[in-house]
């Protein structure tokens, strides 16, 4: 069973299978973002938004009306391209989801804060200071509070919105590795502008073209032998 | 869950809907009251009576004479906030070095966050004595010194909303009349006020606006003597001091009296709605050129 | 004399003019305040905070108008905050993109213009006469409550405003409902801001005197007021009665009563800027 499908999204036909990591690619204000951004409804804020098409996730339509968009949101994740952790303690970072869940019991929350914060592979750095301001971490360490917060509520796909566009390159690798430990329990998304990141961590690849999905496939197929002209002149770097 | 949010944007949303009410409630006053007043009183002399006397044997309900008086206090404090406040604006903000600025607007502040009833102590014990001093037969109550208080009250309403918008222009037009090798004189008047000339005109409409409406100072400084004269050495009496003036004495409810404060309020409701709209309607109209 | 030297010239004068056009204000500022302190400092005792107004300028004191004013300020505070705050964040996170919303900005934005007197004939009405309170403090209350609506309305708006909009998304990605945002990120990110305005709004009525007397706030108050359904006066009635009072003793009360109700706006106002500072500091996203 496909875990997240797209259907008549502009030119989109494609799933995503669980337990992988798909990248989308493309030149900036190609789309990527917007069409990620569909997958958690988070274009619901723009004013003008319209959306035509079916985007499913366990083969329910999540833009169905029944659908609890909160409830969508806790299912699937995002990370977003600058760290945002809101301007609280790392501790109630981790514990946001839960709180506004209703969750109070201390222990659930201290077991998930070691948890989540493990996960994202930021425990051993935090541990004893859980109680600063996040905004003192530094920006990866930031990105991975975020990485962190998400994984708290246990969603199933995570989203990600160029999440190591604003960090270093030693913070990047450590996202990319944690990108590719959170792929066995975990169905992925990535938008990212950088190429040769979406060939060490995908396994499928979406390329994007002036608001349109050019082609989706096995991210190899993509980088090596991609079926369309203008796929083949990104990847080698002809445009873009 | 689904219905607390419903019931808390609900209460949210009724917060918000009271504004509309107030307006509701100010225009069906006024309206209310003003129209039992005009079933007594022709609109006609109203607007053309020469003479507003509605509280002696002898009544006349001409509002011109109140409407002389508003507008003479408001052009003396206009006459003096417009040059001194945009000046102020344009030296802070062209001018004058960062420390300067930063220790001269909270101080404009405070000149802001004083209650107007003491403005209008400030006019009667010391600029009327002051102006009586330099121009001989100027009375005790006049519109002159109340005008000139007004003035300096709105001082910082004029300079902190010019210096906003002076501030707003883009900095690469200044960068570029400098660099064709304009003095600072030059580039703010040449090329700074003219781009910023949308805010300032705002500026100078609030100030207007707040000087129609003003009530102590005019209470206090001005005097009660309605009066059709653009001479500002006499007592005279604005829209707002004539309200006061029946609120302090004893008028009975439902008398013609009473409605008279209902009319004028009318009438200055009427010319503060009018300059507030126009204040609105640029203020959108320059946003929406820098968006 | 070139044209240069000419342009030189004439932009040094501007900058002195400048210069002493901002003295001038600042110069007022200071010849008033002076004059007052000089005036009224000295009648300020014990007694005149504690007395009863009288017709002997010596013994008159402020008692009944200061109990006023604090019972004022407290009143409208309980009205407005709750109201202001919510419209602003009504108008803010909520009611975006309808045409109400365009509406109620427009409304906002001319009742924040509304001459404060006009306030007073609405008071004097709708709560003094239809609502039957009379000349009460609650009336007193609710009338200014109005008038200083569109400031916290305004001021929680912009402070909302201010919170970068990835804290929000951030929010709604993890399943967080509007209000649960609203609530848990935005208000206490944007407090600092929102409880300045409140202050500022606040130090306002105070100050107000006009929309009272309309409403019919009595000049001669001989006993405290001790319920919210009593008639009152305030600080800035009993100067203005005073000021109106021919004998040299009331004008020297009034200036006495002026620095106590200056005293009152300066510590608000130095509190709500004190605030606002700190909060800018702070806040660095």
């Amino acid at each position: 069973m496909n875990k997240l499908e797209a259907k008549n999204v502009n030119v989109f036909y494609g799933a995503i299978k669980p337990n992988t990591v798909t990248a989308f690619i493309g030149p900036s204000g190609c789309g990527k973002s917007t069409f990620l951004r569909l997958f958690n409804r988070m274009n619901d804020y723009i004013d003008v938004f319209r959306m035509n098409g079916i985007i499913s996730i366990d083969g329910k339509d999540i833009y169905d009306k029944n659908i609890r968009v909160e409830e969508l949101r806790k299912q699937i994740g995002m990370v977003f391209q600058k760290p945002n952790p809101f301007p609280k303690s790392i501790y109630e970072n981790v514990v946001y989801g839960l709180r506004i869940q209703g969750i109070k019991d201390k222990k659930i929350l201290d077991e998930t804060v070691e948890t989540a914060l493990q996960q994202a592979a930021l425990w051993e750095e935090v541990k004893d200071k859980l109680k600063d301001s996040a905004l003192a971490l530094s920006g990866g360490q930031q990105q991975r509070l975020c990485i962190a917060r998400t994984l708290a509520v246990q969603p199933t796909v995570i989203l990600m919105d160029e999440p190591a566009s604003a960090l270093d390159p030693i913070s990047t690798a450590k996202i990319e590795d944690l990108i590719y430990k959170l792929k066995s329990k975990y169905t992925i998304v990535i938008v990212t502008h950088n190429m040769q990141q979406a060939g060490r961590i995908s396994d499928k690849t979406a390329f994007f073209y002036m608001g349109e999905m050019v082609e989706f496939d096995d991210t190899k197929i993509i980088f090596t032998n991609p079926k369309q002209e203008r796929t083949l002149n990104y990847v080698t770097g002809r445009f873009g | 869950m689904r219905t607390k949010e419903k019931i808390i944007e609900a209460g949210l949303a009724l917060a918000a809907i009271i504004t509309v009410f107030t307006t509701i409630g100010i225009i069906w006053v006024l309206l209310s009251q003003g129209i039992d007043f005009f079933s007594e009183v022709s609109i006609i002399d109203f607007l053309t009576d020469t003479q507003w006397t509605p509280l002696f044997a002898d009544k006349h309900f001409g509002i011109l004479p109140l409407v002389a008086g508003t507008f003479l206090t408001t052009f003396i404090a206009i006459a003096v906030a417009l040059p001194v406040g945009l000046t102020i604006a344009v030296y802070l903000n062209e001018y004058a070095p960062r420390n300067i600025r930063s220790l001269v607007k909270p101080l404009l502040e405070i000149l802001a966050a004083v209650p107007t009833v003491v403005y209008g102590f400030f006019a009667l014990s010391v600029i009327t004595p002051f102006l009586q001093s330099l121009l001989p037969g100027m009375a005790g109550f006049n519109a002159l010194s109340a005008g000139i208080v007004m003035g300096i009250m709105i001082i910082p309403l004029i300079t902190s909303l010019s210096e906003d918008a002076l501030y707003a222009v883009p900095k690469s037009l200044r960068e570029a009349s400098y660099g064709m090798g304009s003095t600072r004189l030059q580039t703010a008047f040449k090329v700074m006020v003219p781009a910023a000339s949308s805010g300032i005109i705002v500026s100078v409409i609030l100030g207007i606006s707040r000087a129609v409406g003003e009530t102590m100072i005019v209470a206090i400084a001005a005097g009660q003597q309605p009066r059709l004269t653009i001479n500002p050495m006499v007592p005279i009496e604005t829209i707002t001091t004539y309200i006061v003036q029946v609120s302090t004495g004893d008028v009975a409810h439902g008398s013609l009296e009473y409605k008279t404060i209902f009319a004028a309020g009318l009438a200055l409701f009427v010319f503060t709605f009018i300059l507030n709209n126009i204040s609105y309607w640029i203020k959108k109209k320059f946003q929406e050129k820098y968006e | 004399m070139n044209s240069s030297q000419k342009n030189r010239l004439k932009d040094n004068a501007f900058k002195y003019f400048g210069i002493g056009c901002t003295l001038f204000g600042l110069l007022m500022l200071a010849i008033f305040l002076g004059n007052i302190l000089i005036e009224g400092i000295g009648r300020i005792d014990w007694g005149f905070i504690t007395s009863f107004p009288s017709r002997n300028p010596g013994k008159a004191g402020i008692l009944p108008a200061l109990i006023g004013t604090l019972w004022i300020m407290g009143l409208t505070a309980i009205i407005a905050i709750p109201l202001g705050i919510s419209a602003g964040i009504y108008l803010e996170e909520y009611g975006k993109k309808n045409r109400l919303a365009n509406i109620l900005e427009i409304n906002i934005s001319n009742l924040a213009g509304v001459p404060s007197i006009i306030y007073g004939l609405l008071g004097l009405e709708i709560f003094g006469r239809i609502m039957g309170m009379g000349g009460s403090l609650l009336a007193g209350a609710s009338t200014l409550s109005l008038l200083i609506l569109p400031i916290i309305i305004v001021s929680t708006r912009e402070a909302l405003k201010a919170v970068p909009t990835s804290i929000k998304e951030a929010s709604f990605a993890m399943g967080a409902s509007k209000w649960q945002t609203v609530w848990y990120q935005l208000l206490p990110a944007s407090f600092g801001g929102i409880v300045t305005g409140v202050i500022l709004a606040l130090s306002r009525a105070i100050g107000e005197t006009a929309p009272l007397i309309v409403i019919g706030a009595l000049a001669y108050v001989p006993f405290v007021p001790s319920s919210p359904a009593d008639e009152f006066s305030v600080l800035p009635i009993q100067i203005f009665n005073w000021i109106g009072r021919p004998q040299k003793g009331f004008a020297i009360n009034a200036a006495s009563a002026i620095i106590i109700l200056l005293l009152v706006t300066f510590i608000l106002n130095g509190f709500a800027m004190f605030l606002r500072n700190r909060w800018q500091r702070k806040v660095k996203w």
